[in-house]
């Protein structure tokens, strides 16, 4: 049977995470930490296929440069005419405010882990066994021991638990707008920023050149049916394929203002929205994944 | 206006141009108009998005400036962790001391 100070301690225990934490935070952190993850990686993959768009528009260019420009003197080849979309260094950036944010969340999950907590509650327990030890015989009862350990790891869970919300919610407008920089960068429309960059690279870099090649082929050489077939089949192709980098670049955009949203959520105790926001982040990159295998 | 603006500006412009360049391809019946007219559309977006990148990277690099206050709340959270281990560090310590005593006491006896 329990002694008195060990009913007192096991209520305190009851008493604490009411008025002292806010036990759902550590799941709101949880979450908010998977979805930075995974939008990073989804970024990463995403410039990755901006970039090789980029480069194929401008192996076409030269082609064309050279048919045009045939009676105009020498043709040449120059790294500037290859320059990569997005640079590695501007990718590395973009990975390092990531990587950034991750460090902000991965301390929000560590502060609210249990086991951080669990390990206050045993070192108490090894106090307690320690002290019985020295004695040589029982002077705190075990069940004593266990419910001050038990008390220790509450106070800490509750008191992480309580800086983490404290901190969530005073870093929410700097999250807020550091995550609509991002989703502002990537562009909301076929006009803006990344989005607008790569719909111009699409609509007046590969059609325009599978388009002047068809009309040159026709005119040279209107019955090579199995070559025009080929060619308009790539123009068809080229718009499916535009419409669906555009759209994956609008899904990044929408993760990202997913994750303002749902660190807006933990800071607002709703963590069941914090989560249903992230798993829209995810179900957008595992689709990406699918589709494109990166 | 801010280097970016200048930037979106001159975009504007030049996408403005493709568009026209493009009516002209559409109403030629001239190959080698047509053909000379993709090369220019091409060269043209090619130098847009030059000017995509450098607002990307202007964009990118604005970031940095905005962590600030995330630095500042991870370092809080570390430090709060920090302490909580330091704690934990000094109990198990206060353990290993008692554990110790009892070894020399039971060696004395």
């Amino acid at each position: 049977m329990l002694k008195p100070l060990s009913l007192a301690i096991a209520a305190l225990i009851a008493m604490l995470p009411g008025c002292a934490g806010n036990p759902a935070v550590g799941d709101a952190a949880g979450s908010l930490h998977l979805g930075v993850v995974t939008a990073d990686a989804h970024s990463q993959a995403l410039f990755r296929a901006a970039n090789s768009q980029a480069r194929a528009v401008d192996v076409e260019r030269k082609l064309l440069e050279g048919e045009v420009r045939r009676n105009e003197g020498l043709q040449r080849l120059s790294e500037q005419d290859f320059l990569s979309l997005i640079p590695a260094d501007v990718s590395g950036q973009w990975a390092a405010t990531f990587d950034a944010v991750a460090g902000y969340t991965g301390a929000l999950v560590q502060l609210t882990d249990p086991a951080l907590a669990a390990g206050m509650g045993n070192a108490l327990q090894g106090v307690g066994d320690g002290i019985n030890g020295l004695a040589g015989r029982r002077v705190i009862d075990g069940t004593v021991t266990a419910a001050i350990a038990a008390l220790g790891t509450a106070i800490v869970q509750a008191k992480g638990e309580k800086t983490a919300t404290a901190v969530i919610r005073r870093t929410d407008k700097a999250f807020g707008t550091l995550l609509t920089a991002m989703a502002d960068a990537l562009g909301a429309d076929s006009k803006s920023g990344l989005s607008g960059t790569l719909a111009d690279s699409w609509n007046a870099g590969t059609l325009v050149a599978i388009a002047t090649r068809y009309s040159s082929l026709t005119a040279s050489n209107p019955d090579n049916a199995a070559e025009r077939r080929a060619l308009i089949q790539a123009y068809a192709d080229s718009i499916d394929a535009r419409d669906r980098q555009l759209a994956d670049i609008a899904g990044l955009r929408r993760s990202l203002l997913a994750l303002a949203a749902a660190h807006q959520s933990a800071a607002n105790a709703r963590p069941a929205d914090s989560r249903a926001w992230i798993a829209r982040i995810t179900t957008t990159a595992d689709d990406f994944s699918r589709r494109t295998g990166h | 206006m801010t280097p970016n603006t200048d930037i979106i500006a001159l975009r504007a412009s030049i996408r403005d141009k493709i568009q026209l360049l493009l009516r002209m391809q559409e109403s030629t019946s001239d190959l080698e108009l047509f053909r000379r007219l993709g090369f220019q559309i091409m060269e043209l977006e090619h130098r847009g998005r030059m000017l995509g990148r450098l607002e990307f990277a202007t964009a990118t690099e604005a970031l940095a400036k905005k962590l600030a206050p995330l630095a500042a709340s991870e370092a809080e959270l570390d430090k709060a962790i920090a302490d909580i281990r330091k704690f934990q560090t000094f109990l198990t310590s206060i353990s290993k001391f008692l554990g110790l005593v009892d070894k020399v006491i039971d060696s004395l006896t």
